[in-house]
């Protein structure tokens, strides 16, 4: 229960801007300035989440000025994002816990407001780009939090222009978010936060997973959100593009402030003096190249030759890739997000199967299956990588545990910090100790090849150490790939970089030969967003019919499938594929046409009872399938989502329309990682061997899916609500839906067909 | 008290799960391709959909929630009585959720053996059997005038029989063993205490 009101009376406001006690002995000194324009933000807050004892938050007290912009840092687990939480009223609404204390946001108490009234004062951007967009349009995905705040669709239209304008964003716009790179999608996310004009914007850990031009594009966005007002709170482990952005940073430890800092102060601290308070470096330029040469307890030669790699219907993203590695080695893959790194990882470690080209182990060239028995990769998504109930079940899963392998386990699990986890389930660990087992996974794996893809990510100052330590131990028996945009890693672990563009090596950097300051000068002016090298394609909008028009052909499929009335499905099935040849959907209408057509002369040429069934009820199939095809628009759920509101159907039901569209293609993809997970951690095995394990991999499958699944639901919702979905003002949609005469036609096709069929009966 | 009302995370929750089973439905899409495989479609989901269906029981304790997943899962289904039997199985399910008690994972394997049943009355018995029978009503006179096949008839007959007890015997053997693997999964994995929630 929030009882701000009554604590705000008996809590001395005057008390809380008293300078806080700093640890940092040199910043004993330190005063809150008095901030000009008064406070966009006060609070003191004590927080407790439910089911837990610890605390989460204990008496976070601090104030933000107006136009300025505070940044909150500290290990991963000190209560950053269960702050932003409770400014943005998550926490106690959507996270339960016992909260007391209060918040001041603009002067008005937030305690008052739900989560969709608090999104009219701050807005949220989330650190996963990959669960909290709402909608398949990068447009519509700005809209959205307008459409739920009840904008006529003048200023959604107004605003959503106005910010990609501003932004130097246009080529985002209209974007299919599927075609997005992380880079991308996170700046299409805080266009989604700055369209909904509020005053303040809060930032959970944005640049988790982007590379360093979508790093730079997002400080020029956040330097253009500051002059214009706004005020921003910033939870980050990367400091260093704050530089100039940062008025103030709160260094948490355990859910306390342990001190706040000028920037003047932290910007002061030496590195050394930073990674003591667990804080990454804040000039990059400054980084030492410190990773040295190891002598190799054995001898492996790894090599790809000619490697070629293109997803169906796609441009090549890989073309020609040849590269010789040894023990010893610890390879850097760079590149823009969306370049191809990731491909090239999971073809070396066998997931996927190269166009042309062969891998060679030791000279020996390797088959696909023989890959996935040499190389692990270790995918971003750690979660799909857990199969058992437990940390210990999650190390010794595959081994013969030999008390030598126990005692390694128990010294890392120690070292990592993961000890007093170890009878945890590893689906309840952040996102950071689930990094660090993940890392534990590939170092305790028996493959000589690891792949690691931004091991990284979401790290703090001290499990980067961890993983950089890790990472040389492993180099004496293994040799290792990283796939990564962290400089400071690099700095720390690589022994040579390769970097990708349009599907090649464009460049490679032998480090230990003294080309990292070359290195990070390339990285600097040359990793674009532009190399982002997924299919751009856009259907042309003025051949789509009006999605209402679709949603009658649908609900006439769905009925006349119901019926055995074959005329009547063929009558409808040929007005569909009318619709489908005036869309521009050849293919579709290709391949389910002749398939009509096969089925019923199969029938007439060898009459059968099996041709007879099949030309009876694949038809009403085909004709469903059809109809969804088009209905599909090419992944764009926006027009649909438009047209059931214009029909008056219910906001809610419209919700589970809308994430039906957006998250059926993820779910589909998730289902491929899974399998890839298991592929990677297991070793190749036969036919039968598979058959007997059949109940084992349902559930390696299974499990994670539904952890992976709850934790999109999670962030989703989380990100749907800051942005007022649950808010019952009356919505105007983004997108405008005009009936043509060509609309109308179809309309009439379908129930002259339909109908005709009846008459042939 | 925890209020029974569906929140927003809820909604969601329930609509994702649901989509796992939709992407196994339309992964073993390829089954429909025979008629003999289309048949043993209802035993295979009734083994493997058990999962999705518990973790939502077990995460979203709250009234309406078996109803969502039902009409998601028809809908997606796209075959109009598929639609009608799941939504009937969905208000059947509530009713003996809210009678066992919101989580309680007996009450959830009944209600999963009755959904994969009913869906699988809408999915394959009406088609190929409700369905055909009245399309074969007038067999006689069609086979007379050449218009159809013996053949045809012949199966329809075999579906009428044997085959249909066997039928729907297999679907409640295999949904109740995946309820069986399903609660297995959810004490293993979620229910109780240090799970992964």
């Amino acid at each position: 229960m929030f009882e701000a009101k009554s604590l705000a009376k008996r809590y001395n406001r005057m008390e809380a801007m008293k300078p806080l006690s700093i640890c940092f002995e040199e910043h004993q000194t330190y005063a809150l300035d008095v901030i000009a324009g008064g406070n966009e933000i006060e609070f003191k807050l004590d927080f407790t989440y439910d089911g837990m004892e610890e605390a989460a938050l204990t008496d976070v007290v601090c104030n933000v000025g107006r136009g300025r912009c505070l940044v909150l840092c500290g290990g991963s687990g000190c209560g950053k994002s269960t702050l932003l939480r409770c400014i943005n009223r998550l926490i106690p609404l959507f996270y339960e816990g016992k909260l007391t204390g209060f918040c001041y946001v603009d002067h008005k108490d937030v305690s008052t407001l739900s989560i969709g009234e608090a999104g009219e004062l701050v807005a949220s951007v989330f650190q996963d780009p990959r669960s909290q967009f709402f909608t398949t349009d990068s447009s519509s995905e700005v809209a959205f939090g307008l459409e739920n705040h009840g904008f006529t669709h003048e200023k959604i239209v107004e605003r959503v222009d106005f910010v990609y304008r501003e932004s130097g964003l246009e080529k985002l716009k209209g974007r299919n978010v599927f075609e997005l790179s992380s880079g991308e999608r996170q700046l299409v996310a805080i266009l989604s936060a700055w369209a909904l004009e509020v005053p303040v914007i809060l930032l959970d850990e944005p640049t988790a997973n982007l590379d360093s031009a979508s790093i730079e594009y997002l400080k020029k966005l956040l330097e253009t959100l500051k002059e214009r007002g706004h005020t921003l709170i910033i939870n980050e482990h990367r400091l260093y593009y704050l530089r100039n952005i940062a008025d103030e940073y709160l260094l948490m430890e355990h859910g306390e402030v342990r001190a706040r800092f000028s920037a003047k102060q932290l910007l002061s601290l030496s590195d050394q003096e930073l990674a003591a308070l667990s804080l990454r470096t804040t000039d990059l330029s400054g980084l030492a190249y410190t990773c040295g040469t190891v002598e190799p307890d054995i001898h492996n030669r790894f090599e790809l030759l000619g490697v070629k790699f293109r997803y169906k219907h796609g441009d090549n993203i890989l073309q020609n890739i040849s590269l010789n590695v040894s023990t010893g080695d610890a390879i850097g893959l760079i590149g823009s997000n969306g370049s191809g790194k990731t491909t090239l990882g999971k073809l070396m470690a066998g997931l996927v199967k190269p166009g042309s080209g062969d891998i060679y182990f030791c000279g020996n060239r390797l088959s696909q299956r023989k890959l996935t028995g040499k190389c692990i990769f270790i995918m971003q998504e750690a979660e799909f990588q857990f199969f058992t109930n437990t940390v210990m079940h999650e190390l010794e899963y595959g081994k013969s545990v030999t008390p030598k392998l126990r005692e390694t386990m128990e010294v890392l699990l120690v070292k990592l910090g993961l000890w007093e986890l170890r009878e945890r389930h590893p689906f309840s660990l952040s996102g950071g100790q689930m990094q660090k087992l993940v890392l534990l996974l590939a170092y305790l794996s028996d493959k000589p090849v690891v792949i690691l893809d931004e091991p990284t990510a979401g790290l703090d100052k001290n499990s980067l150490q961890c993983c950089v330590e890790l990472i040389a131990e492993m180099r004496k028996r293994k040799i290792v790939f990283i796939i990564t945009h962290d400089m400071e890693l690099i700095s720390q672990s690589c022994t040579r970089a390769l970097y990708i563009s349009k599907g090649i090596i464009e460049r490679e950097f032998d480090l230990l030969d003294g080309e990292f300051s070359g290195l990070f000068d390339f990285m600097q002016t040359h990793i674009r967003l532009s190399d982002n090298c997924r299919e751009h394609a856009k259907q042309n909008d003025e051949y789509l019919c009006d999605p209402r028009v679709k949603l009658l052909y649908l609900i006439a499929a769905v009925a006349v499938s119901g019926g055995s009335l074959i005329y009547v499905v063929a009558g409808a099935f040929l007005a569909t594929l009318v619709v489908c040849i005036y869309e521009r959907r050849y293919k579709v209408a290709a391949v389910s046409g002749v398939t009509f057509a096969a089925l019923h002369l199969l029938h007439f040429a060898i009459p059968g009872a099996l041709t007879s069934f099949a030309a009876l009820f694949f038809p009403k199939l085909l004709l469903l399938w059809t109809v969804a095809a088009i209905l599909a628009e090419g992944g764009d759920s926006s027009r649909i989502t438009a047209a059931l509101r214009r029909m008056h159907i219910p906001e809610r039901v419209i919700m589970i329309c809308a994430v039906v569209l957006r998250f059926f293609p993820v779910l589909k993809n998730d289902v491929g990682l899974a399998f890839q997970s298991i592929k990677t951690r297991g070793n190749p095995v036969n036919i039968w061997q598979r058959i007997k394990r059949l109940p084992e991999y349902f559930e390696m499958v299974m499990v994670p899916m539904v952890f992976r699944t709850t934790r999109i639901a999670e962030a989703l919702s989380a990100s749907a609500e800051v942005r007022g979905i649950d808010l019952t003002c009356r919505r105007q949609s983004h997108v405008r839906l005009h009936m043509k005469g060509a609309d109308f036609l179809f309309i009439l096709l379908l129930v002259v067909l339909s109908l005709g069929g009846i008459f042939v009966v | 008290m925890e209020t029974q009302r569906l929140k927003i995370k809820d909604i969601i929750t329930v609509t994702l799960l649901a989509l796992i089973n939709v992407v196994i439905f339309f992964a073993s899409s390829l089954l429909y391709l025979n008629p003999i495989t289309v048949l043993l479609m209802p035993v295979i989901y009734g083994l493997v959909e058990g999962v999705a269906f518990f973790t939502i029981g077990v995460k979203v304790k709250k009234r309406g929630a078996m109803l969502i997943y039902c009409v998601i899962r028809g809908i997606l289904g796209g075959y109009l009585p598929y639609i009608i039997c799941y939504i009937l199985a969905g208000l059947i399910a509530e009713l003996i959720i809210a009678k066992a008690g919101y989580g309680n994972l007996r009450g959830l394997t009944f209600s999963y053996v009755i959904i994969e049943l009913l869906a699988a009355i809408g999915g394959t018995f009406y088609p190929y059997v409700i369905a055909a029978d009245s399309f074969f009503r007038d067999a006689d006179a069609l086979v007379q005038s050449g218009e159809m096949n013996i053949h045809v008839v012949e199966a329809a007959d075999m579906l009428h029989s044997w085959v249909c007890v066997l039928l729907v015997v297999g679907i409640i053997v295999a949904s109740f063993i995946g309820a069986l693997i399903a609660s297995r999964i959810m004490k293993k994995h979620l229910i109780g205490a240090n799970k992964g929630v």
